[in-house]
């Protein structure tokens, strides 16, 4: 146990004496030593906080509206790339797009494709209205559907509209298109001297029961090919024109 | 017993020191009053307990420092503020012990040793006084602060049971008890 002094009769010390020694001062400078700094105190940690979530709000708020116009060019240049090299209409409708003008030529451009296609029309139906993205989204789509009107143009032995000799019409090779793009599926639709035939064909050949079926028939037959799908060098599959051409005997 | 009368006021002066300590909440230089007031009464409480008279000025400044600083903090309970000081000083005056090294003291003057060997109901001899000098220092510390407070400071059990945050019945019971404790001791 800690032993304590134990003092007898001390000196006493004056009241004056102990007056002499107060410092009010001292006090007051002490209190302020004691309190906690500036960047302590709880109303700084609230500015800086509120300042902090101003910060962060503005920058969501900046970076938010930023990303529609990066996501805009970013499709923009998957639709440049995704383009086959041959494809030169294509690139040039992506290009036009950057300026307002040139946007509404694009429309245009994508409505007169849109009246040679039926099918993709309600796609295309929101083209105009929807924001910048969605519109090269579904222009995107329209390229897909109609590639070029020229080399991507599939055909049999290089007729791809009217009279068709039989011996032209049966050739092995079947549907070819110029741009190297392949047809794996179509459907093929006419009116034989017996019955109507619509039959969907794996491949791009003509299957020998429909040559045979035609050259027995004896008269010229208006064919259709329908709803004819392929696949492009870089491996997008791609629908292409319909086209009709009469046998002829 | 006399006791010291400083702690006993009237109601209208414990209202004027709450004023001022309404005040000194809003602005602490109105503290002034009660500095001057209470200074001599904390240095006089912590200078009894350290050896030091330096230390004792520096402690009694760092009580009042403590006191301004943490006045949001004080309430009205019906008793003098220097109750409340004495409270702080307690707890600086053991912040020293542990702190600043500082050691323990006991002053006592040859009168109190009377008094309490009159209580005793023993002979005023040299021998007897120097005998129970000897004891105060083997007393354990509630003990002693008790018999200080009581027989060498004379405050009433009231002021005592303030400082020792304890009722007034039991101030009067610890204090009787220490005192049989130390004359336990001194019958030895």
């Amino acid at each position: 146990m800690e032993k304590i002094k134990t003092i007898l009769d001390r000196k006493p010390v004056s009241s004056d004496y102990i007056k002499s020694k107060q410092d009010f001062g001292k006090v007051i400078k002490g209190v302020k030593a004691l309190s906690p700094p500036v960047y302590k105190s709880a109303w700084f940690y609230g500015a800086v906080g509120v300042a902090a979530v101003a910060i962060t709000v503005a920058a969501v708020t900046l970076t938010g509206s930023d990303a529609p116009h990066d996501k805009a060019q970013m499709d923009t240049s998957q639709i440049a790339s995704n383009l086959p090299p041959e494809d030169t209409n294509a690139a040039p409708l992506v290009e036009k797009r950057e300026s307002e003008q040139d946007r509404s030529e694009t429309k245009q451009e994508v409505k007169k494709k849109i009246e040679v296609k039926s099918k993709p029309s309600e796609v295309l139906k929101t083209a105009e209205n929807e924001p910048d993205v969605e519109r090269l989204t579904v222009m995107k789509k329209v390229e897909e559907i109609v590639p070029n009107l020229d080399s991507d143009m599939p055909h049999i032995s290089g007729i791809s509209s009217g009279p068709i000799d039989f011996k032209d019409f049966c050739n092995p090779l079947g549907i070819q298109v110029d741009n190297g793009v392949l047809i794996y599926r179509y459907t093929i639709q006419y009116r034989s001297c017996a019955r109507d035939v619509t039959a969907n064909i794996r491949g791009n050949r003509i299957p020998q029961t429909l040559c045979d079926e035609i050259r027995d028939c004896g008269n010229p037959i208006e064919i259709s090919f329908m709803n004819i799908e392929g696949q492009d060098r870089k491996g997008n599959n791609i629908l292409l024109k319909d086209f009709t051409v009469v046998t002829t005997l | 017993m006399a006791v010291n009368p400083v702690y006993h006021q009237t109601n209208d002066r414990l209202q004027e020191e709450l004023t001022i300590i309404k005040e000194a909440k809003e602005n602490p230089e109105r503290f002034g009053p009660l500095y001057t007031k209470y200074h001599e009464q904390i240095f006089r409480y912590i200078y009894q307990r350290i050896d030091d008279e330096d230390l004792a000025f520096d402690v009694t400044s760092q009580v009042f420092v403590k006191a301004l600083k943490n006045l949001h903090k004080y309430e009205y309970r019906g008793v003098p503020f220097s109750s409340w000081l004495y409270r702080i000083a307690k707890s600086e005056l053991y912040q020293a012990f542990r702190d600043r090294k500082a050691r323990k003291t006991v002053n006592v003057e040859s009168m109190h040793l009377f008094e309490m060997i009159e209580e005793f109901e023993e002979d005023d001899s040299a021998g007897n006084k120097k005998k129970l000098f000897q004891c105060l220092s083997l007393l354990k510390d509630n003990d002693l602060q008790l018999i200080e407070l009581r027989y060498f400071e004379k405050r009433s059990y009231r002021e005592i049971g303030d400082i020792l945050e304890i009722t007034e019945n039991n101030a009067k019971v610890r204090a009787f008890r220490a005192l049989e404790r130390l004359k336990k001791l001194f019958m030895k």
